[in-house]
Parts: structure tokens; C-alpha cells; sequence
């Protein structure tokens, strides 16, 4: 080993330190939000609000989380959360799916106008629609349902474009081969498509899921029966009481926070190939 | 999600003939002929998005309310209330303005994000999960969060820096204040992009620039730089198109205040429609945005493919 | 949807105390004993029919626990007819749905709504009249009620909405901040502030022994500014709107008076904008200006304070009050056993309504409001006056609770309470606001009239 390789590795190692130094300073200022809400959380109500503020004082425990648990409604918006949004995902992975082969692979007659049409489509931003989607549901008779929620919420353009380029991709050969054995449209789509489109269609399933549960405005606005809020809404209109507890709306804003914290600490290299197929798709 | 030239045609597809069976309808054939894949995603198309854009429009000429009861048709009547409606301006004033705050802080910050925590060698995942971790969280915790560290007398930021800054109290420092928390939120997403984008940069790149003598400064903007710039227009374009649709965070975390001077113009809408039951205004009011938005889309694309046509290529 | 209408919800209420309940149950019977046999009148003329009627309510927390409560009282005591109660979500939303219902004339039987928002929903549209016929039999009338109040739920000669309460602007006073400043009488109430130079006063004296800002007043949230604008504009004995809800009638000197002495709440630190008023109290404040339904968390918090309607700073006393108003949203072919089992349940529910002003309301039936077992509740009584001196929200379509009005001009109040205007610019928005509302159609139409 030559001194030069050696002054390189020295010097690359304390970049290294310096670098590490800094992402270390940089990650613990990004995590303060949750180390407050953390500390604030676990303290007695009454101590929230003492001055000066103490990040770590002898007396912390679990109150809050106790008292939001019992009598708040956590429980039963995380179960709502979970319907809606495990049905969006669903019916949006079937339909886009669906529809993404079809427009990659088939040869009917308006497919074309039809896949502009759709592609128009991502450019239609959402929010900006809802007044007279909302009058067209109430039309419907879909207020207050989870149905008036969750279908919404399915026509994802975004998706479909996705799952079209991924559908590309794959080698006609195998498709080829299949015909050959016999096999129909439908079969060569479940038997040999799907299944070699898992990582897509995990990224797309994974980003549809967290948009749902995240979303705010459209389950706000269409539903009033406390029974069906989810989450966002529960937690949005619960904080709109006066005197604000500090704790206990930490203590459930920390709650509400974990289910979605610990699918990615498990799925985690599923999103970040999610947002790469983002990133295709926006190309 | 950005707009797309619709996509070439798949090469190698030979358009083999549908074979004409007698008897069939036209409609029949089209479904026979893989139209039953597209259908039902066409079906939750039309009902969710086409509709409602088309019935807006018919909702816009006319004083709708939200019961659906007395409705009169007025023309272009809305269209030109709107026009003159301050609060309109006012508030996609402020739409555009924290466009404005945001999107650069979020290219800045998301590459600067992800080129420390690409260079680093060690705790990939650990990096990923807190710069990432926020965009998780639903737009109410954030608020939650949000609220609590802006609190003037007991929350941690005034405590910390020992002053009263009035983060919420005042306009632009209310405004400020959401770019800040926004940016806290959602840069995760923007560091992912980049730091897929950076590992896609092959190794020999660099290796031959440190051979030919270039620095680290050098070897970022001759070559990450350049490298990364699609990616970089997708965050922007992205950015743009999210933020001028603004809505939750600001609406929860202090509804549009003080004094409106946050509010941004999704809010009015909803405010529009939902607080004063005019559904039809509140439809004006959304097609005014909307051209809006479609126009930036489009002027996007023709910079786009106005750049691509310059340099000769197809990317 | 507004600022104002996320914070201006109803009150979310804690638990009644034991002995509240207690003292409610006791004067539930007194009540019953009152009026039992018009009860059993109406009871036994329902003898067949459907009597099952469903009850919209925006009631949640400690409020919809009472109200549940008292639901139930009454299943036991009318086993014939069937209440099937749902609890929605608080502001536009409950609005928004209760329209819809009304508009497709598949409504619930009873809803609730606030006096507020009557003239803007269409009654005789949205709304079915009330049949004080079937009110009288069960034991209600006119003359049980503040006439105001009364006259005011009444729209061309028809009654649409049955007062169960008014929620006033309140003074809160923190007996350990005004005891020392001598602001309490021998009985330990607050003593009368007249005029802005004494309440200023008493809050100078306040902070001197407090040692922080004497008063919590939001100046920072719309909604708060309009209930305070309400209040102190009443007491300079204007009116915002002519009597019929059409007319600009604001008087911009009486206005721009009152602007600046909101102002100066906030320029000379007596109240910080963006305070959270529990906080405040519990941390020491000296007096919170807010509605009466805080009362709840203070006493959670276990606070010696009292309670009392806005002092009177400009002249003629008068304080901001909503009210919550039990309603009949229209239905194809209202009759029968059900519509008169509708009738017995809102008329039982304000004859009723001492377990309600457990939880801090004003009982508007005023054989509650003279109550034995209401005078003994402390501090509600103390406010228990603002019932004759309650300013409404004008009787227009954009006003009441989270209305257009409250956010928009409200958020020309609190610019000018923060200083960021002055007075007079204010005012002038403020006319141009209210100006443009005017101007604009009433949404769902003039209701009666179709």
C-alpha cells in the first residue's frame, strides 16, 4: 500500500466524520418537532405550560396517552382510516392496473383519444374540483357513506401512467410465448404480467395508501357523522376545542403518526421505489 | 404528478386486423378488443373527474347552492363577480407567494439533503427515515406539531431563542412560518427523488474527473449537477403544481391567518361554496384557478420541449 | 369552515360534576311534577301511528353527553315513541347536511340549529313551521320565553325555531387576581364596571397584582372579535343592520369608538392576541372575555372564578349571545303521530333544560331560568341576566355561528384590534364587506316566499 492510497484514506475518512457530524446535527434538528411533541406528551398536564420549558423532568409518564385512549376516539378513526384507505388502495390497483394493460397492450379502436384523454387528466388538479364534485356526490346520494369517500378518491390518471410505462417494459416475448401455449388476454394479465409488475405495483399501492391517509380535505368535507371521520378529520376537529390540552393532543398526534411511521420503517425500500417510479413517470 | 406529451406509440405492436364477426355491435368490438381493461378505470374517470369538471362549469353559470334548491341561471354573472372579487386576488396572492417561498427552499434543501446523506457512507436507512419521516405524517399532526412549537409564550421556538417572534401574529411572519413548517413536511419527498437521481450517477463519471484534476466543487457542478437537472425541473414542477393547491396545513394550523393574509385561495373556494352555500360562485372561482394552473402546465411543456428542441435531443 | 367556525363551535363540554347531575335529577322532577299532566295529555293522544323520529343534533363532548342523557330520561318517560338521536359534526358541515336533508325533503324530525343562521335557511323551505298549538298542549308558550327571543326564532308570523338556551359573551374574573385588586363585593362577585376608563382601571389594577396581562381576549381570531363587536357595539345602542336584515345601518363613529377600544385592548398589552385563553386562566390571568361554555374547563382546571355578562363600557348594557334552537327541517306530508311525537320531544326538551345549564348554557324556558335548583348553580346564575340584555347576530342570511360574516368581517375587527389598521379604515371595510353580502343573493332563496 502506497503512503498516497493511505493519505487519500485518512482524508476520506475524516470527511467522512465531518460529513457524518453534520448529517447528525441535521437529522436531530429535523427530528425536534418529534422529540417535543414527545416530551410534552409524556409530561402531566398541568406542567405543559411551565416556565422555562424542561425537555426531561422526573415526573413524566403515560397520562395523556392513557386519557386519549380512553375516552378520545383514536380507536375508532384509526379503523376508519384503515377502511378507506385499504379500499382506495385496492379498487385503484385494480382499476389503474386494469386499465394501464389495456392501453399498453390492446388494440381497440379509441384507445389512443382515449389514453390522451387520460393523460389530460393528471393535469386536472384535485382540490380545485371539489366544490362541484362534492354537489355531483351529494347528487348521488353518497354523503356521509364511506362510499362517498373512497370512490372519489380512485380516478388516479397519475397511476395509470405509471403502470402503463412499467407495462411497457415488459418483453412481448413472454407474452408471445404464452399465446402460443394457449393462453387468453386475461390469463397472460393475471398469470404473467401482474406478477412480474410486484415492485410497481407495491410502489403505486404504497403511495396511493399514504395519500388516502392523509388525506384531509375530501373525507372532511363529505362526511359529518362523527362515526365515519378518519384520522386527519377526527384529529382536526377534536383539536378545535377550547382549552387545548398540550399533552393529550401531543400524545394523539404521536399516536395518530405511528401506524404510518412504522409501514415505512418496514416497506421502506418499496417507497423510495415508489417515489423513483414518481420520478418516472413526471419524465 | 406532471403533465405528459401523450407517449409513442409502443414500438413492434403490429396492429393486427380485428377479425369482423358478424353480429357484433361496435361497442361490442371495441370491449372484445381489450375495451373491458380500460372501462371500468373510464368509468371512475368520467363520474369523478370529466363530470365534475363539466357540471362545474354548467354550476359556474348559474347561482347553485349547496342544497341543490332555487337555482337560477345567471349567465357569466359569477365570472364577472369574481373578477372583481378582492378577496379572490388577495388570496391567490398568497397562494402564489408561498409558491414562490417554497419551491426554491425545497430544491436547496432536498439536494442539499441528499448529497450529505448520499456521501455518507454508513446508516443509509437512518438518513432515509429522518429526512423522509414528516412527509408521513397526516396534514393534522403537522398542524399539531406546528402549532405547538409556534405557541408565542409557551411554545419551544420563543423559548428557545428566548424572544417573542410572533410566528402566527403576524402576516409575513405567519407566512413564513407555513413555508417553514411546509417545507419541514414534504422536503422528504423531493430528498428521495434526489437521492434516487444521485445514485443512478454511474461511478466512472467522478473517477474520471478526479483523474483529470477537478475538485469536489467542481466534480458537483460539472457533473451532479448537470446530471440531476431533469430531476430537478420534476421537483419543481411538482412543487408548483402541489403548493399552488395549498390547503390543509395552512387552514389548520391558524385558517388562513392573521387577518387573511395566509389564506390561500383553495380555502376561499371552499369558504365560497361550503360557509356561504354557493356552490356555483365557489365553481367560477375554480375554473378561474384551474385555467390558471392548466397554463403554467403548459407553458412548462412548451419550455420543455422548446429546450430539448434546441439542444437536439430527445432526452 | 372559517376561522371563526372552527373556534366558535358549540361548546365541547366536560362531564357534568356528580352533584350537578344530581341537582339536575332533582329538578327534573320538579319539572315534571310543573307540567305532567299536559305531558300525559299529549302522551295519550299518540296513541297509534309511527312514533319513531330521528334528532339531528351538532352536539359532542360534554354537551352531547347531556344531551344523550336527557334523551334518555325522556325514552323512559314517553316508552311510546321511539328517539333515534345522531350526533354530526359541528359548523358548515352540519349545516351543509341539514340543508341537503331539508332540501330533498327526507329530513330528520328534529334538528338543531342556531337562532343565527335561521334567516339564512330558508325557513318554510328548508324548515317546517312549528305548530304552537301542539307546543301549548304540551305546556309550552310564548310567555315562557324572553320575547326577543321568541320574535326572533318567528318568521312571518310562523315559529321555526324552539329556543333551548342562549350561549352569551361572558366575563370570566379570577377571584385570586380581582380580591387583592378590591374588585369583589362582600359576596366575592365581581363589582360593576361602568364605562371604558373603569374597566380600564380594573384591569391596570388587575395586572399590578398579577404581574402579567391582566385580560385573555383573542383579538387574533375573527370570530371572537365579531361576538366582542356584537356585544359593544349593542351597548352603544346601534344596530349593524336595519330590523329587517336588508339595510346598512352602521353607524361609523359608534363603530370606529368601539374599534378603538379593542385596539387598544391589545396596543397597550392588556390582552396578547394568540393567547390560549385555558392557559391564560389557569397560568393566573386575570379575566377572559369568551362564551359562557369555558366555564366547563376552567372548573376541570379547579379554578375559584366567577362569571358575568360583558360589563357595560358604552352605555346601554348588552351582551353578545347565540342560541341553539330546536327546529322541524321540512319533510314531504309533516303530520301524524310522528310530527306530534316531534312537537312532545322539543317542547319536553326545554321544559327540561336544567340538566342542560348544568353544563353551562342559559336555560331559555324561563320557569327554568327561575329555578330554585338554577339560582343555587354556581357561576351560571351570575350570567343568567344576559337573557335580557342578549345581542343577536342581525337577522340576515350570512350571519350567525361560522357564517360569511364572521370571517369576513371579522377579520376586519381583528386587523383593527391588532393595529393593523386603524379604526376608521376598518370601518370602511367593514361597510364595503357587509355592503357586498347585502348585494349578494341569498343562497337557498328567500324561503318562504316559494
Amino acid at each position: 500500500m502506497s503512503e498516497r492510497t493511505f493519505a487519500v484514506k485518512v482524508r476520506r475518512n475524516a470527511g467522512q466524520i465531518v460529513l457524518t457530524t453534520l448529517g447528525a446535527l441535521l437529522a436531530a434538528l429535523w427530528l425536534v418537532p418529534f422529540g417535543w411533541a414527545l416530551s410534552t406528551s409524556l409530561k402531566p398536564e398541568g406542567d405543559t405550560q411551565l416556565l422555562p420549558l424542561k425537555w426531561i423532568q422526573s415526573n413524566m409518564n403515560l397520562d395523556a396517552y392513557r386519557s386519549v385512549l380512553d375516552t378520545g376516539d383514536i380507536p375508532k378513526w384509526l379503523v376508519n382510516s384503515v377502511i378507506v384507505s385499504t379500499g382506495v388502495t385496492a379498487l385503484t390497483l385494480a382499476v389503474s392496473a386494469l386499465a394501464a394493460y389495456g392501453f399498453a397492450r390492446t388494440h381497440f379502436r379509441f384507445r389512443k383519444a382515449l389514453f390522451g384523454l387520460t393523460l389530460a387528466g393528471i393535469m386536472v388538479p384535485g382540490t380545485v374540483i371539489t366544490a362541484p364534485l362534492f354537489a355531483n356526490v351529494r347528487t348521488m346520494g353518497l354523503v356521509d357513506t364511506y362510499w362517498g369517500v373512497i370512490l372519489p378518491q380512485v380516478s388516479a390518471p397519475a397511476m395509470v401512467f405509471i403502470l402503463y410505462k412499467f407495462f411497457q417494459g415488459v418483453p412481448r416475448e413472454l407474452e408471445e410465448a404464452a399465446r402460443i401455449d394457449g393462453a387468453g388476454r386475461w390469463r397472460i394479465f393475471l398469470g404473467i404480467v401482474l406478477p412480474l409488475s410486484r415492485p410497481v405495483l407495491a410502489a403505486v399501492g404504497i403511495f396511493t395508501f399514504i395519500g388516502s391517509w392523509n388525506n384531509f380535505m375530501w373525507p372532511y368535507l363529505v362526511t359529518t357523522d362523527p362515526d365515519l371521520a378518519t384520522l386527519p378529520v377526527g384529529l382536526a376537529t377534536v383539536q378545535s376545542s377550547f382549552g387545548i390540552r398540550w399533552a393529550q393532543l401531543m400524545a394523539g398526534a404521536l399516536l395518530a403518526a405511528l401506524p404510518l411511521l412504522i409501514v415505512f420503517v418496514f416497506f421502506q425500500r418499496q417507497i423510495v421505489r415508489g417515489v423513483a417510479h414518481t420520478g418516472i413517470a413526471g419524465q | 404528478m406532471t403533465a405528459l406529451a401523450p407517449a409513442p406509440a409502443p414500438p413492434g405492436a403490429p396492429e393486427t386486423a380485428p377479425a369482423r364477426r358478424p353480429g357484433r355491435s361496435r361497442l361490442g368490438r371495441i370491449m372484445q378488443h381489450g375495451g373491458w381493461f380500460v372501462a371500468p378505470f373510464l368509468v371512475f374517470y368520467g363520474v369523478f373527474l370529466v363530470w365534475p369538471l363539466v357540471s362545474g362549469l354548467w354550476y359556474s353559470l348559474n347561482e347553485t347552492n349547496l342544497a341543490g334548491i332555487n337555482t337560477e341561471f345567471i349567465g357569466l354573472d359569477n365570472y364577472r363577480e369574481a373578477l372583481n372579487d378582492d378577496q379572490l386576488w388577495d388570496s391567490l396572492g398568497n397562494t402564489l407567494t408561498f409558491t414562490a417561498m417554497l419551491t426554491p427552499l425545497i430544491v436547496a434543501v432536498a439536494f442539499g439533503l441528499a448529497l450529505l446523506a448520499h456521501n455518507i457512507k454508513h446508516g443509509k436507512w437512518f438518513w432515509r427515515l429522518a429526512f423522509f419521516a414528516p412527509f408521513l405524517l397526516p396534514s393534522a399532526v403537522l398542524a399539531d406539531l406546528w402549532r405547538w412549537l409556534y405557541e408565542p409564550d409557551y411554545g419551544l421556538f420563543n423559548n428557545a431563542l428566548n424572544e417573542r417572534v410572533p410566528w402566527l401574529l403576524e402576516g409575513d411572519w405567519a407566512m413564513f412560518s407555513m413555508v417553514l413548517a411546509t417545507l419541514w413536511w414534504t422536503v422528504g419527498f423531493s430528498f428521495l427523488l434526489y437521492l434516487a437521481a444521485l445514485q443512478a450517477i454511474p461511478d466512472h463519471l467522478y473517477e474520471a474527473a478526479a483523474l483529470d484534476g477537478a475538485g469536489p466543487w467542481q466534480r458537483m457542478w460539472h457533473i451532479t449537477v448537470p446530471m440531476v437537472r431533469n430531476i430537478t425541473g420534476l421537483i419543481v414542477v411538482l412543487q408548483i403544481l402541489a403548493s399552488l393547491q395549498v390547503f390543509d396545513q395552512i387552514f389548520l394550523i391558524n385558517e388562513g391567518g392573521p387577518n387573511n393574509e395566509t389564506r390561500p385561495v383553495v380555502q376561499y373556494i371552499i369558504q365560497q361554496g361550503f360557509t356561504g352555500y354557493r356552490i356555483g360562485y365557489a365553481s367560477a372561482l375554480s375554473y378561474i384557478v384551474f385555467v390558471l394552473i392548466v397554463a403554467v402546465t403548459l407553458v412548462r411543456l412548451w419550455l420543455v420541449r422548446k429546450r430539448t428542441d434546441e439542444k437536439g435531443e430527445t432526452r | 369552515m372559517t376561522h371563526a367556525s372552527l373556534r366558535s363551535l358549540p361548546p365541547p363540554l366536560g362531564r357534568p360534576s356528580r352533584r350537578g347531575l344530581l341537582r339536575g335529577a332533582a329538578g327534573l322532577g320538579a319539572a315534571v311534577a310543573l307540567g305532567g299532566s299536559a305531558a300525559c295529555g299529549s302522551a295519550a293522544s299518540l296513541a297509534g301511528g309511527d312514533r319513531r323520529i330521528q334528532f339531528w343534533n351538532l352536539f359532542s363532548g360534554g354537551d352531547g353527553a347531556n344531551m344523550r342523557g336527557m334523551l334518555d330520561r325522556f325514552r323512559a318517560e314517553f316508552p311510546g315513541i321511539e328517539v333515534e338521536d345522531t350526533t354530526l359534526a359541528w359548523g358548515d358541515r352540519y349545516y351543509t347536511k341539514l340543508a341537503m336533508a331539508g332540501a330533498g325533503g327526507r329530513a330528520p324530525d328534529v334538528g338543531i340549529l342556531h337562532l343565527g343562521r335561521l334567516a339564512g335557511f330558508a325557513p318554510g323551505r328548508l324548515l317546517d313551521p312549528i305548530d304552537t298549538g301542539l307546543l301549548a298542549e304540551a305546556g309550552v308558550r310564548r310567555e315562557d320565553f324572553n320575547a326577543t327571543l321568541w320574535d326572533r326564532a318567528t318568521i312571518g308570523g310562523e315559529l321555526y325555531g324552539l329556543p333551548l338556551d342562549i350561549h352569551p359573551s361572558t366575563m370570566f374574573y379570577n377571584r385570586a387576581a380581582c380580591e387583592p385588586a378590591g374588585l369583589l363585593d362582600a359576596e366575592g362577585r365581581l363589582t360593576e364596571l361602568n364605562g371604558t376608563e373603569q374597566f380600564l382601571d380594573a384591569l391596570d389594577a388587575v395586572r399590578e397584582v398579577i404581574g402579567q396581562s391582566p385580560l385573555g381576549w383573542n383579538a387574533l381570531m375573527p370570530g371572537e372579535c365579531w361576538w366582542t363587536f356584537v356585544g359593544l357595539y349593542a351597548q352603544t345602542g346601534g344596530s349593524i343592520l336595519s330590523e329587517d336584515g336588508t339595510e346598512l345601518a352602521l353607524d361609523d363613529d359608534r363603530a370606529e369608538e368601539v374599534l378603538a377600544f379593542m385596539a387598544r385592548l391589545v396596543a397597550d398589552e392588556y390582552a396578547i392576541p394568540g393567547q390560549d385563553l385555558v392557559g391564560y386562566f389557569v397560568n393566573g390571568g386575570g379575566f377572559v372575555l369568551f362564551g359562557n361554555w369555558l366555564l366547563v374547563d376552567f372548573r376541570t382546571a379547579g379554578l375559584d372564578f366567577g362569571a358575568r355578562p360583558y360589563p357595560t363600557l358604552f352605555g346601554t348594557p348588552a351582551t353578545q349571545a347565540e342560541s341553539h334552537i330546536l327546529v322541524l327541517p321540512h319533510q314531504e306530508g309533516r303530520s301524524g303521530a310522528a310530527d306530534e311525537a316531534a312537537h312532545t320531544l322539543i317542547a319536553w326538551l326545554v321544559r327540561n333544560s336544567l340538566s342542560w345549564a348544568e353544563a353551562s348554557h342559559v336555560p331559555a324556558y324561563l320557569p327554568i331560568l327561575e329555578h330554585p335548583d338554577y339560582l343555587a348553580m354556581e357561576p351560571q346564575s351570575e350570567y343568567r341576566g344576559a337573557m335580557d340584555i342578549a345581542a343577536f347576530d342581525p337577522p340576515a342570511w350570512f350571519c350567525g355561528t361560522s357564517s360569511r360574516v364572521q370571517a369576513d368581517v371579522g377579520v376586519h375587527l381583528s386587523a383593527a384590534a391588532m393595529g393593523s389598521v386603524t379604526p376608521a379604515e376598518a370601518v370602511r371595510d367593514i361597510r364595503a364587506t357587509l355592503r357586498s353580502l347585502l348585494d349578494t343573493r341569498n343562497p337557498f332563496g328567500e324561503g318562504t316566499a316559494s
